[in-house]
């Protein structure tokens, strides 16, 4: 057996330079996606209603604000991914009971906050200067900001109550009715008549974006999807290092642990058992 | 122009600003635990008040 590490940094010092490569692989993409949206996407749209974006056109004037899209995008897609996976593991831990489940939700729940406060950021910016205000109680924009309440409710309650286990079940739960509206929020630019644009990238008629648009949102897409991964990867380290923390605390006032001894490698030291 | 480029500027570093200041705040969280889970520990590996 390897000695004890209570974090596994021995052990995990091949996970941890994995964890660094992809960082400086999403480093590098997103270099690369922000080169192709100043560089090869049109910045020049015809802003002249009727005609098709993309096609040529004698009014074209430089909308650089269009260029917040290309992050705008991904951002709330990472947002749907992020709590689609708090939405799996909330459902596993409720079944299983196993703690591992319970860090990967909460901590995709702390990710898609962050996500969705981005998403709504910069939707505002891009708004402001499209619209003329910064937000309005649209469909799609209160459905958004109802989602960004929800998991912060979410972290809050994880937060604030006394018996970790039934805070960790009841957010559960939370996490499960609360990703209702996640396709709530995608479908409400279809079903409704908002001021958000209409969906470009998922579409029933197919993408409705020029090739150099669409090639650089997909890429882009995939850089965010990388950039989720490594941020998940991150917090899932912190929390079962955390819950690694608290068995040991508990054994060090001769508490019962949470039997979290498993969630670290070369952490059974730290959480065995109490000293007499 | 000049008006559109400063909404670009400002939601790009809005961005780059939640992003980096997240990953910051996990690394503080993580070098905290890593500390006290140290304290606990101390030299010899075993658990200690």
């Amino acid at each position: 057996m390897s000695p004890p590490t209570t974090t596994g940094r021995r052990s995990g010092t091949g996970r941890r330079s994995g964890t660094m490569l992809l960082i400086a692989l999403v480093a590098a993409g997103m270099a690369v996606g922000i080169l192709a949206i100043f560089f090869w996407v049109p910045t020049a749209n015809c802003l002249v209603p009727g005609v098709a974006q993309g096609q040529p056109c004698f009014d074209a004037r430089p909308d650089y604000v269009q260029h917040i899209f290309y992050m705008h995008v991904p951002i709330a897609y990472v947002a749907y991914l992020a709590f689609g996976v708090v939405l799996i593991g909330s459902v596993a831990y409720l079944k299983t009971g196993k703690r591992r489940w319970d860090i990967l939700a909460h901590s995709s729940a702390e990710i898609g906050v962050l996500f969705t406060g981005l998403c709504l950021l910069t939707g505002m910016l891009w708004g402001r200067p499209r619209w003329g205000t910064f937000w309005t109680w649209d469909e799609t924009l209160t459905l958004t900001f109802v989602l960004f309440l929800i998991y912060i409710g979410y972290l809050l309650f994880r937060g604030l109550a006394a018996d970790p286990t039934r805070g960790a079940r009841v957010a559960a739960v939370i996490g499960i009715v609360g990703f209702v509206d996640v396709p709530l929020v995608h479908f409400s630019m279809v079903w409704w008549r908002t001021l958000h644009p209409a969906e470009v990238v998922i579409n029933p008629a197919g993408p409705q974006l020029p090739a150099s648009e669409l090639v650089t949102m997909l890429f882009l897409l995939v850089v965010y999807t990388g950039l989720y991964v490594a941020l998940m990867v991150l917090r899932t380290r912190l929390g079962r290092a955390e819950e690694v923390l608290a068995d040991a605390e508990a054994a060090a006032e001769d508490r019962p642990p949470l039997q979290t001894a498993a969630l670290l490698p070369g952490a059974s030291s730290a959480s065995g058992p109490a000293r007499p | 122009m000049r008006h559109q480029l400063a909404y670009l500027g400002v939601a790009y570093i809005v961005i780059w600003a939640g992003i980096a200041g997240y990953l910051l705040y996990l690394g503080r969280r993580q070098r905290a635990v890593e500390r006290r889970l140290n304290e606990l520990q101390g030299p010899d590996g075993v658990t200690h008040d």
